[in-house]
């Protein structure tokens, strides 16, 4: 009696597995299906996007390994922890801080999204050693680890794209050798499983060997540098659908800034901007952005914006073509005129971005003094093209 | 009452259990001793003179006293840096006068006050602690009641915020939460004084794992002997056979979790209090900075309690709870299997569960949480509880509180009712699987060393230590070893005439870096040319940390050559690589005595537990009980001592691979400088089998002298203890280094390297090899033929 008990609860659950797997329905992945998809209407200087979000009430950022909210109600900016004894030290028990997610000044691994209503962010572990992607409320609680460890390794090496989240791992093999996978893992099941779809080798000594990557439509290009060589990367392509992997170019690319109009905006040899259309296949010199290089030597770029719409580009300018502790930063069009220069901070990490808020244009920046100073600067995209430069400073309490 | 005496005497009558008992705690109090002597840094007694000093002052003059005197102190440290010369005084004057300025002061004047120690380098160091350890706790002082008193404006502002100000959010909810926590307590009054002792208890969540392991044993005396034997259905029919029995079991077992907890964790409270001091104990627990979160109302000595009463309750639920589980899935063998998976789990939700994760609850409602006293009153948080924030403390009591008394409830319940789940698997599968009462000698002898004879806990506990020792995090070089080492890596490889112009060539760069700089012409302003002598002296400094690295790898360049002029093609490898490898000291020969005086409490027994019960002759009486029994036994132990070595072995291997990768395996011996003046030919790679193979073979050896030692002392706790002693003096020979001794002890095969120090011949290893593996072979023969015949 007791074993036909047991055959039928087994026969039951069988049953219940099976009838359930033949009402799932393969996921059917659209360009709509992903509302948070790569913006591809602004590139920005140094990597292709800065973590930060925008929602009604303000604004998302990570800032130092820190997790911020600028509020744009109050014109406050506050880490994202709402623990009353909090000091939100960075010196000591950082940990403790419900704001720190990683100890990257430049914030380059960061990654941060929001999704419906929940917040995607890179955050380091407790023990400070490896990466994690983790889906928080909007308020910063109820906190989920969806990936235990993904590498940061730069802005680009998380993206959200047509239903899937992609991301890499650096690992080591039984053989000893290192390798860098990228992988995507459908939104719905992150964590659960996930597919490689590139792995390369990287030497021991090289923190990595994929540089950028960008899903593009059906299309994953990313490039590749050979462990130990200090000569241009290769640019590759992953096809999703024949999932065949093809090299675009040999020795060309240096980093991938980003999509504008469905083309890729390449950095490569000496310094020359690229253009590659996925559509003919052809790279074709981005002859306006070349020629602002060409004609204003004594400017070297370290922060920068192309935006489809307005064309913008933010160059820091030094006179003698080193980093300067306070460069200017100067809006030109493209034809290369100086519309205003900005007040705000003009360091290389802290590359402009255009958001919309609110039914509004903005160019969002990190405010003056980047690093000892929290504030965000917010200008209207209009002012800036009349030449008018007057921040709305969202600042620290 | 007499029930639970019973019960306590069934425990105490097994000796082998009661000395791992008394060992684990003996490790476990070692290891935190020797883990909090980093703390110890702090002179007491000078720190108890300044405090009585500052306490007579005003609390603003204190302050400031203390700020000046800090000061001082660091400009004599800088002034010593700095050095005697022009520049380097310029330099001090420029960097530092602003400093004295403060005081009203000129630097000379200032400095001249703590004149007395310029000289005293360890005396201004001590004092110099001291006063930076008070000055931060009398700016803690100062900085707890601004704390205290902003709290509601600082919940204000929270609220306000747009993502926070939700009123049914679980933030804005917890911050309420907090402000009311934190008023009710009001602002305690803080006292300075002595904490490093505070900092280091309460945060051992290690050690209750083992409580937990400990507690295991004693549930598989308390509740499987008799079931296995079979007396517990005839126990049932006496007159307090169910209720009585069964509360008199799980008394027994609580009290046993308790006690060992008692030992482990009241004992580090008193090393703590030894070594480090507490202060006054009377102070608020808010006194110590790192409570400064804490909401409840607590005395330090309160907290030092606690920090024993928390671990206490965390046992108590376990032993509870295992009560139930060995009584109602019967079998000891599927009841050790979920304790061990509810641990696990325990831990892994402890230890990865995020604070704020929307299932926090799992984390703060946890064994091992429950008994982390150090960030249970350290860190302020809030169980999120369907958006309510919970306080995570009484949560926890009370959660405890249940789990104790339904552990209680059901294990005397389904033990009177004799309910319980007797799970059974297919016959088929049994068959094979089928480890108790099987009459295979070998299948025997397995469970008799891993239950029995607690295999299982020794390779536990092995595993534990094996963790303990790989090294975890990077590798960090200090600057002048980082210099060294790629320095050495430029000329690694075999050594050649060229490699002495190799020096001349890096001595003539260095020459070359050293002559720039700035000269009297150079027109600079008077703050450049301060800027210009400091980057000078910084380069200076630089040249003169390469020259010494240099230096370094000369001498033992010199050393190699030594080697070379015997006709050995010796290769160059770092010291950085050789070293962690090729150990030096008695750290690897420790490590083994140590894993054989664990090995002692399993393998001692395999033979003396028959003699120990009188079955020995009727074991010899059965058709295979001679030569079968013999070899199954001594398999047993050699499979049993092959994982304990394979433990003992892997984290160096571990280490080696992931952190001191050596490619120059082909290299002669005579490579690793400590080496240079063996005699012989032998490349490193030949080296390290010899040396693991002879380490292994030694290990046999020491193995089957216990098996041996047993059939001689015929009792368990005696073979325990003479085995102990005889392993003990035989390393004794070699870690004194008495030198023709030492290779005829067993013990020379964990000592080789020590032999190629000593500029012996690399043959000598062959034959120390050849005479441990016939040691080995005599043992067991010897052995072989006391019990056949």
């Amino acid at each position: 009696m007791k074993r036909a008990t047991i055959i039928l609860i087994c026969i039951c659950i069988i049953l219940q597995q099976l009838l359930s797997s033949c009402g799932y329905r393969p996921e059917i992945l659209s360009e709509s299906d992903d509302i948070s998809d790569f913006n591809t209407t602004t590139v920005s200087w140094f990597s292709s996007r800065r973590p930060v979000v925008v929602t009604e009430d303000g604004l998302y950022y990570i800032m130092e390994g820190w997790l911020y909210f600028a509020d744009l109600n109050t014109y406050k900016v506050h880490p994202l922890c709402s623990k009353l004894g909090c000091n939100h030290e960075k010196e000591e028990f950082s940990y403790k801080c419900d704001a720190f997610v990683g100890t990257d000044p430049r914030s380059i691994g960061s990654f941060l999204e929001l999704r419906g209503n929940k917040l995607y962010v890179s955050c380091m572990n407790a023990e400070m050693n490896h990466c994690q992607l983790v889906e928080m409320k909007e308020d910063g609680s109820a906190r989920k680890v969806l990936i235990e460890d993904i590498s940061n390794i730069d802005i680009n090496s998380m993206m959200f794209h047509r239903g899937y989240f992609y991301y890499t791992t650096n690992e080591q093999k039984e053989n000893g050798k290192f390798v860098q996978q990228i992988r995507r893992t459908p939104i719905k099941k992150i964590g659960e499983s996930s597919e490689v779809l590139v792995e390369v080798d990287r030497s021991e000594k090289e923190f990595f060997s994929v540089l950028p990557f960008l899903p593009l439509n059906d299309s994953l290009f990313f490039t590749e540098q050979a462990p130990g060589e200090d000569t241009g990367a290769d640019l590759f392509q992953y096809d999703f659908i024949k999932k065949e992997k093809k090299v675009l170019a040999e020795s060309e690319a240096v980093n991938i800034y980003g999509a504008v109009d469905g083309h890729l905006i390449l950095l490569g040899k000496e310094g020359k901007h690229i253009e590659y259309s996925p559509e003919t296949g052809e790279f074709e010199e981005v002859v306006w952005l070349n020629k602002l290089h060409e004609e204003h030597l004594d400017w070297k770029c370290q922060a920068g914006c192309i935006n489809e719409d307005f064309a913008l580009m933010f160059i820091v300018t030094n006179t003698d073509g080193k980093l300067s502790l306070n460069p200017d930063l100067v809006v030109v069009n493209r034809e290369g005129n100086a519309l205003c220069e900005l007040v705000s901070s003009a360091h290389a990490w802290t590359s402009p971005q255009v958001l919309s808020i609110r039914g509004e244009k903005y160019l969002v920046i990190y405010g003056p003094n980047f690093g000892s100073n929290n504030t965000l600067d917010l200008y209207k995209v209009r002012d800036l093209m009349q030449g008018k430069a007057e921040p709305e400073r969202i600042q620290s309490n | 009452m007499k029930l639970l005496v019973y019960e306590f005497r069934k425990l105490l009558s097994k000796p082998v259990f009661l000395l791992l008992v008394f060992f684990m705690t003996a490790v476990l109090l070692v290891r935190f001793s020797m883990s909090i002597s980093e703390l110890d840094y702090v002179d007491r007694a000078l720190y108890e003179s300044v405090r009585k000093e500052m306490e007579a002052l005003p609390r603003e003059e204190a302050l400031l006293r203390l700020q000046r005197d800090r000061d001082g102190l660091m400009l004599v440290s800088f002034q010593k840096i700095y050095g005697d010369t022009e520049e380097g005084q310029v330099l001090f004057q420029h960097q530092f006068s602003e400093i004295a300025e403060q005081y009203g002061m000129s630097l000379e004047d200032f400095i001249s006050e703590y004149e007395a120690y310029v000289s005293d380098d360890e005396e201004r160091e001590k004092l110099q602690s001291v006063l930076n350890t008070l000055l931060e706790q009398y700016n803690y002082r100062e900085n707890y009641r601004e704390f205290i008193r902003e709290l509601p404006e600082r919940a204000e502002g929270l609220s306000a915020i747009s993502i926070f100000s939700y009123v049914s959010s679980f933030s804005n909810r917890s911050i309420q939460k907090s402000l009311r926590d934190y008023l009710s307590l009001g602002e305690a009054e803080i006292r300075p004084d002595y904490d490093q002792g505070v900092k280091a208890v309460g945060s051992d969540y290690v050690s209750i794992l083992f409580v937990f392991i400990l507690t295991l044993g004693a549930a598989v005396i308390l509740f499987s002997e008799e079931e296995e034997s079979g007396l517990m259905r005839l126990l049932q029919t006496t007159k307090r056979g169910r209720t009585e029995l069964a509360a008199a079991k799980w008394a027994a077992l609580l009290l046993c979790s308790i006690s060992f907890t008692l030992f482990i964790y009241g004992g580090e409270v008193v090393i703590a209090g030894i070594r480090l001091g507490f202060g006054d104990i009377t102070r608020s627990l808010q006194s110590v900075s790192d409570f400064r979160d804490c909401c409840y109302r607590l005395s330090v000595g309160g907290y030092l309690g606690m920090s024993i009463l928390l671990p206490m309750g965390s046992a108590a639920v376990f032993a509870s709870l295992m009560a139930f589980l060995f009584i109602f899935l019967k079998r000891p063998w599927i009841a050790a299997g979920a304790v061990a998976v509810f641990i696990g789990l325990n831990y892994l939700l402890y230890r990865f569960l995020s604070e704020n994760a929307a299932l926090n609850a799992l984390k703060f409602v946890n064994l091992f949480s429950l008994c982390d006293a150090y960030s249970r009153y350290s860190v302020y948080c809030n169980i999120n509880f369907f958006g309510i924030p919970v306080s995570v403390l009484p949560s926890s009591f009370l959660s405890g509180a249940v789990m104790l008394l339904a552990g209680a409830f059901f294990s005397v319940f389904c033990f009177s009712k004799g309910i319980g789940l007797r799970i059974t698997f297919p016959l088929s599968f049994r068959r094979k699987s089928r480890i108790r009462g099987s009459v295979r000698v070998f299948i025997q002898e397995h469970y008799r060393m891993y239950i029995g004879a607690f295999g299982i806990l020794v390779i536990a506990l092995m595993l534990f230590l094996g963790y303990r020792k790989t090294e975890q995090g990077e590798l960090l070089l200090s600057n002048a070893d980082y210099l060294y080492y790629t320095y050495g890596q430029e000329i690694a490889g075999e050594i050649t005439d060229d490699t002495a112009s190799w020096f001349l060539k890096k001595q003539e760069e260095l020459n070359l870096e050293a002559s720039g700089g700035i000269t009297e012409d150079t027109e600079l302003t008077e703050e450049e040319r301060t800027a210009a002598l400091f980057a000078a002296q910084m380069k200076a400094r630089e040249i003169e940390e390469k020259r010494r690295a240099l230096q370094r790898i000369q001498e033992e360049y010199i050393l190699l050559e030594t080697a070379r002029s015997r006709g050995i093609p010796v290769h160059y490898i770092s010291k950085i690589q050789t070293d962690p490898v090729f150990f030096e000291g008695n750290t690897y020969l420790l490590s083994a005595l140590l894993m054989f005086l664990i090995l002692c409490f399993s393998c001692a027994p395999t033979f003396s537990q028959d003699e120990e019960s009188g079955m020995g002759r009727l074991v010899h009486t059965s058709k295979y009980g001679r030569n079968r029994v013999f070899f199954s036994r001594y398999l047993t132990m050699l499979l049993f001592y092959s994982c304990a070595f394979l433990l003992f072995f892997l984290p160096y291997l571990y280490n080696w691979v992931r952190f001191y990768r050596m490619t120059d395996w082909g290299a002669p011996v005579q490579s690793v400088l400590r080496y240079v003046h063996a005699e012989g030919n032998m490349t490193l790679r030949g080296f390290s089998v010899l040396w693991i193979l002879g380490s292994y073979i030694s290990g046999t050896g020491f193995v089957f002298l216990m098996a041996l030692l047993s059939r001689v002392c015929r009792k368990n706790s005696t073979t325990m203890i003479v085995s102990a002693v005889v392993i003990a003096a035989d390393f004794l020979v070699n870690l004194l280094g008495f030198s023709v001794m030492s290779s005829l002890a067993l013990s020379s095969g964990f000592a080789v390297t020590e032999i190629l120090e000593r500029g012996g011949r690399t043959g000598i290893i062959l034959v120390i090899l050849f005479k441990n593996a016939g040691i080995t072979a005599a043992l067991m023969l010897l052995h072989r033929r006391v019990f056949t015949k």
